[in-house]
């Protein structure tokens, strides 16, 4: 850019004229990103969906005919008894009783819990044994967010702003969407930026009526001629006070942070505004159906974030550890899975079809599986020794399957990936190397994935 | 021997790359200030001299106003009132600013306000910081401990061992035991049955922040391997852990006098006296289900932990103990006592002995005041294990630094705290000294204030670093006296403007030789306590137990959760609490901007301050002048006040859009 954008609207004389505002916005689109990538990318964004309380990999997935079998005994002797997060002991296995079919020409096999994501298969690469640490819901979704599961690392989301910047800076980088009103488990932590600067933290984002963003707006007793007048006498005040201690920067970046916040104004709402959608595409998404509105409108909102530069949408289905199924698995995840399927299946054909879907990554998982043991007779307890997550698009090869867990889908057995190596392979699609990518905390250059974690080539069908 | 080969192998690793030990393990330098005529602030003659050898020099001292407002901000966090400012300002100028500065010193505020320096430190939050993130209600008195350890200047060793040790000190001393809830400001839920892992990390985490904060070193990295850059071993590491091994847990305690607690148990001995047969009643009653609410409890857990929680107490070692403790909270916290599945009948029962009971409630005594603590096990230690390496470590020093003081095994961390706070240690007095100059210059001597290993930076300004901290060693380790000798020079006094500044700025592109003073902004506590005292809002109660964010109290007391981090004072880079943080991020981001033109709180005390000053019958000019003053600290220009009064005079909201847009601007938000 050639011209400074502070000096036009100061010459413009308009302040936070909407003239000017055009202008900027006109020119910010003009202007090309050149992130900081260690090697080709693969993908510019992400978008995670996170099954919030461990949706059962045993269900959904990870057909295991044994299970069936041996339903109703107690696990074999064979298989090291984990400690599990309610510690019911001697548990009798207990059967999924699901329809299974194989799908597309890749002949993937999905449960009759999720016949639309079905369609799907093709694209998809699922990840057979993935494994974590964390054997409750703090800690798991604690490290699926940040790789520990113990508190104050930064949020992938929060790495992957820091690495590669900002596309659009009148919206925030990193993106929280929340399926209803709760709060996820450990609360706005999971997209907090740890120990790096606020400016990369996630920003939880409402669809829907109110404000998309907090104090997006002036408050309505203050019409927008008196705000305004304010605005116009704050940076009166503000560019004589900066003139007067002229090389300070801190100075001009704040003066900059309100010309900032007036665009994100001017441009949040039209992100989040649905009104341009047709009919035909939020039916595509489920919008039109009770059961499936809520995640199909964030689902859709992500569409319309990535489109527009967010480097990394994170939806939370089952906000507040609604997958969490102890007891009634079968009631739980077939109300979870309906309100999630469609949609889920909508975002993937609608970034196809718009050619979004080979720069962008869509990752789906929770933040563990659930055991083929039982629990209170008609649940399942916590799994973090083996469960699924599946990939898509952004340079993933779609149709296959990585790695297994055991005939019982206890504890993941073959091409094991841990959240560091997930992490890392994340990163690895957005052209980022997890070793090479550092942040200098109190002498100690921190990685992404804490030294650990690597790519998993298969994902790219090497 | 194999220590012994190890320990030339380090020397000699170390003295290849460096010629000598590391900077920050060698002894402090005795040094005197360079004379410098005219010249009588130490500070001041290191820095100067410095300057000087380079051809620069000072940058003018500020303007009163400016340099009140500054050291009012430094001192107790706030900006000083009209009235503040006019006393000192009409002041007999021989000695004001000396007078003015004791009297900050001896202001409560000032406690406050340094306290949260030491917070940041030692991560400290008001909740557990896990998913149920739940008020811990009684770490409060953790937190007044150290307000009144900077009011009273305790001196710095004895703040050291009370936190370290305050247990092992004098057990019954209420303030001591205060300040060992040091050893319980880590996060922790109960809800976790891998309780081995779970104390493992909270191990481990002690050891990282007690390195951190009293040592300036990083250990983390060693828990793993040995540390790539400092002489640090993986043992290193596990000694240090070793100190803090046999912890427990105290819920049990009270920090209530003996006095108070001698009454306590007489009024309580009367009314359990008087209530014998209904409480046996109630047990009676309550057993099966006690009974069964146990069972479930502990059958959760995996069967080691269920054989130290079946075990004696007086057959445990220190870590069976813990593993029965954690046991137990998940007992208490899921509501272990009033049950929930009671047969009716009982139920109708037990309502009704509880009301019998209750007819003697004037008997009962008011509960004492519960602290969160931890002491030692009094029984047998269960030793410190590095993992992989299956090999058990004693309690020890950090083997690169001096120190062969014996561990009484029955006071390690005593002896720890006697370690960390000796004259000799040369890196306690340089890191502690060097967090105090931090906060008065905006960066440390050495800016990376805990990190004083090989991967932080060295210090600007070595000889002054250890000037100062043989000084404050001198002066009975009095951390106010060290504000006095910062605050009396020069060098702290500069104008944020040089004459020469384009040309030094060329030459010293960091400002590491201190040619200037630093444009700051104000802290997140800053931001908002300020607000509230324009607004007249704020109250100045010193002290108690949390409180909501709409209190008009100062930050220090809003009540801090671990996993909400999207407050307003979060905004402004308030820490999380999860990590010791020695200096805070600065950032400047639209979501500022939203929060303080947009949100609710700034809007609100702009409404309260603008209605103070309409009640005021003077003209709109004189009360214009008055807003900007306390606002900006300095008096305004006619044009300002020019362009001030017609904006106020359009209509009746103008007088809190104008009270909104002082408080958006950045000259109430820095200082100069």
């Amino acid at each position: 850019m050639t011209f400074n954008r502070r000096d036009f609207l100061q010459t413009s004389g308009a302040g936070f004229g909407s003239v000017a505002l055009q202008w900027m916005l006109h020119q910010e689109s003009q202007g090309s990103q050149h992130p900081l990538v260690h090697h080709a990318a693969k993908a510019k964004q992400v978008i995670f969906l996170f099954m919030e309380g461990g949706p059962s990999h045993l269900d959904l997935l990870d057909r295991k005919p044994l299970l069936d079998k041996l339903a109703g005994q107690p696990l074999p002797s064979s298989f090291k008894e984990p400690i599990t997060a309610m510690g019911e002991k001697g548990a009798a296995l207990l059967a999924a009783p699901r329809t299974w079919k194989r799908h597309g020409q890749s002949g993937l096999w999905a449960s009759e819990w999720m016949p639309h994501i079905a369609t799907c298969m093709d694209d998809i690469a699922v990840l057979k044994s993935c494994w974590t640490n964390g054997i409750n819901h703090a800690g798991g979704v604690c490290q699926m967010n940040t790789c520990i599961n113990f508190a104050g690392r930064p949020s992938l989301g929060s790495w992957v702003d820091y690495g590669l910047g900002s596309a659009n800076e009148n919206l925030p980088s990193f993106v929280v969407l929340c399926d209803n009103k709760g709060r996820p488990v450990n609360g706005s932590r999971n997209w907090g930026s740890g120990f790096m600067p606020a400016t990369h933290q996630g920003v939880r984002i409402r669809g829907g009526e109110g404000e998309p963003i907090a104090d997006l707006h002036p408050p309505t007793e203050c019409p927008e001629d008196r705000q305004r007048a304010k605005l116009a006498l704050l940076q009166k005040f503000n560019r004589e006070h900066a003139a007067a201690f002229p090389q300070k920067s801190e100075l001009e970046a704040r003066i900059r942070s309100y010309e900032l916040a007036f665009r994100m104004q001017a441009e949040a709402p039209e992100a989040v505004d649905l009104a341009g959608e047709s009919e035909a595409t939020k039916a595509l998404y489920g919008m039109d159906h009770r059961d499936t509105e809520a995640f199909g409108r964030n689902c859709l909102l992500a569409r319309r974030l990535v489109e527009r530069g967010v480097r990394f949408v994170q939806l939370y289905s089952g906000t507040g550890s609604k997958w969490d199924s102890h007891a009634g698995i079968e009631k739980n995840h077939a109300r979870l899975c309906r309100s999630m399927d469609k949609p889920v299946a909508g975002l993937l054909k609608d970034l196809k079809r718009r050619g979004l879907l080979e720069e962008t990554l869509v990752v789906w998982g929770g933040e563990f599986g659930r055991t083929p043991m039982s629990e209170k007779g008609d649940g399942r307890d916590h799994n973090p020794t083996g469960f699924s997550m599946w990939m898509a698009g952004g340079g993933v090869k779609g149709g296959q399957s990585i790695g297994a867990t055991d005939e019982l889908g206890l504890y993941a057995v073959k091409d094991r990936m841990h959240v560091h190596d997930i992490h890392a392979s994340i990163l690895w699609l957005l052209g980022l190397d997890n070793m090479a990518l550092t942040y200098d905390h109190k002498g100690r250059p921190e990685r992404p994935t804490i030294n650990e974690g690597a790519f998993n080539a298969k994902l790219i069908g090497a | 021997m194999r220590r012994v080969i190890h320990f030339i192998l380090l020397c000699l690793l170390v003295s290849q790359a460096d010629g000598e030990s590391w900077w920050a393990f060698q002894p402090l330098k005795q040094v005197s200030p360079p004379e410098l005529p005219g010249l009588k602030n130490p500070v001041d003659q290191f820095v100067l001299s410095r300057l000087r050898e380079q051809g620069m020099t000072f940058a003018p001292k500020v303007t009163p106003e400016t340099r009140l407002r500054r050291l009012f901000v430094t001192l107790v966090g706030m900006p000083p009132t009209l009235a503040e400012a006019d006393a000192f300002l009409t002041d007999n100028p021989v000695g004001a600013w000396e007078r003015q500065i004791n009297a900050l010193l001896e202001d409560p505020r000032y406690g406050e306000h340094w306290a949260t320096m030491w917070l940041d430190l030692v991560r400290y939050s008001d909740s557990d910081g896990w998913n149920q993130d739940a008020y811990r209600p009684h770490i409060w008195r953790y937190r007044d401990y150290v307000v009144n350890a900077f009011n009273d200047d305790k001196p710095y060793p004895e703040f050291v061992r009370e936190q370290l040790a305050g247990d092992e000190l004098d057990g019954d001393n209420p303030e001591h035991l205060e300040a060992a809830g040091y050893l319980r400001l880590g996060i922790y839920e109960y809800n976790q049955r891998d309780v081995r892992s779970l104390w493992s990390d909270v191990l481990n985490e002690i050891t990282d922040t007690t390195g951190d904060v009293f040592l300036g070193m990083s250990v983390g990295c060693a828990r793993c391997h040995d540390h790539k850059f400092d002489d640090i071993t993986q043992k290193d590491y596990f000694k240090l852990r070793a100190f803090f091994e046999p912890i427990i847990w105290r819920d049990d305690l009270t920090a209530s006098t003996a006095f108070e607690k001698e009454r306590y148990a007489e009024q309580m001995g009367k009314w359990k006296a008087a209530t014998k047969s209904i409480h046996d009643e109630i047990a009676v009653l309550l057993k099966p289900y006690h009974d069964r609410k146990w069972k479930s409890t502990v059958d959760k857990f995996p069967l080691d932990i269920q054989a130290c929680f079946h075990k004696p107490v007086s057959e445990r070692d220190s870590l069976e103990h813990k593993m029965a403790y954690l046991v137990a909270r998940q007992f208490e916290e899921e509501g272990g006592g009033p049950l929930k599945s009671m047969k009716k009948e009982d139920e109708v029962a037990y309502e009704a002995l509880k009301k019998s009971l209750a007819a003697y409630d004037d008997l009962k005594p008011k509960p004492l005041s519960p602290v969160m603590t931890a002491t030692a096990f009094d029984g047998p230690h269960s030793p410190t294990v590095i993992p992989g390496v299956e090999e058990a470590v004693s309690p020890g020093f950090l083997s690169a630094m001096p120190g062969d003081a014996s561990i009484d095994s029955q006071k390690k961390r005593l002896a720890l705290a006697e370690w960390i706070a000796n004259p000799n240690n040369p890196l306690t007095t340089r890191v502690l000294v060097n967090r105090i100059w931090q906060q008065h210059f905006g960066e440390g001597l050495v800016s990376t204030a805990s990190d004083f290993g090989r991967k932080g930076q060295r210090a600007s300004h070595p000889e002054l670093l250890d000037w100062l901290a043989c000084e404050f060693v001198r002066n009975e380790w009095s951390i106010k006296h060290l504000h006095r000798i910062m605050l009396r020079s020069w060098t702290w006094q500069q104008s944020t403007l040089h004459p020469q500044m384009k040309d030094y700025q060329k030459r010293d592109p960091d400002e590491k030789m201190l040619w200037r003073g630093r444009v700051r902004r104000l802290s997140a506590e800053g931001v908002r306590d300020s607000m509230l005292m324009l607004s007249g809002e704020l109250l100045a109660e010193v002290g108690g137990p949390g409180v909501n964010e709409d209190v008009p109290r100062r930050a220090l007391y809003v009540k801090r959760f671990r996993n909400d981090n999207d407050t307003f004072l979060h905004a402004f880079d308030m820490t999380p609490g999860l990590k010791s943080t020695a200096q805070r991020n600065e950032t400047t981001t639209p979501t500022q901007a939203l929060t303080m033109i947009n949100g609710d709180y700034a809007l609100g005390r702009a409404k309260v301050w603008s209605k103070r000053l309409q009640d005021d019958d003077r003209s709109t000019a004189m009360l214009a002048r008055d807003a900007m003053r306390s606002a900006w600290g300095r008096e305004p220009t006619g044009d300002e006040i020019g362009q001030a009064v017609p904006f106020l005079e359009k209509s009746q909201d103008s007088w809190t859009d104008f009270c909104h847009v002082l408080l958006n601007s950045n000259e109430f938000l820095f200082v100069h």
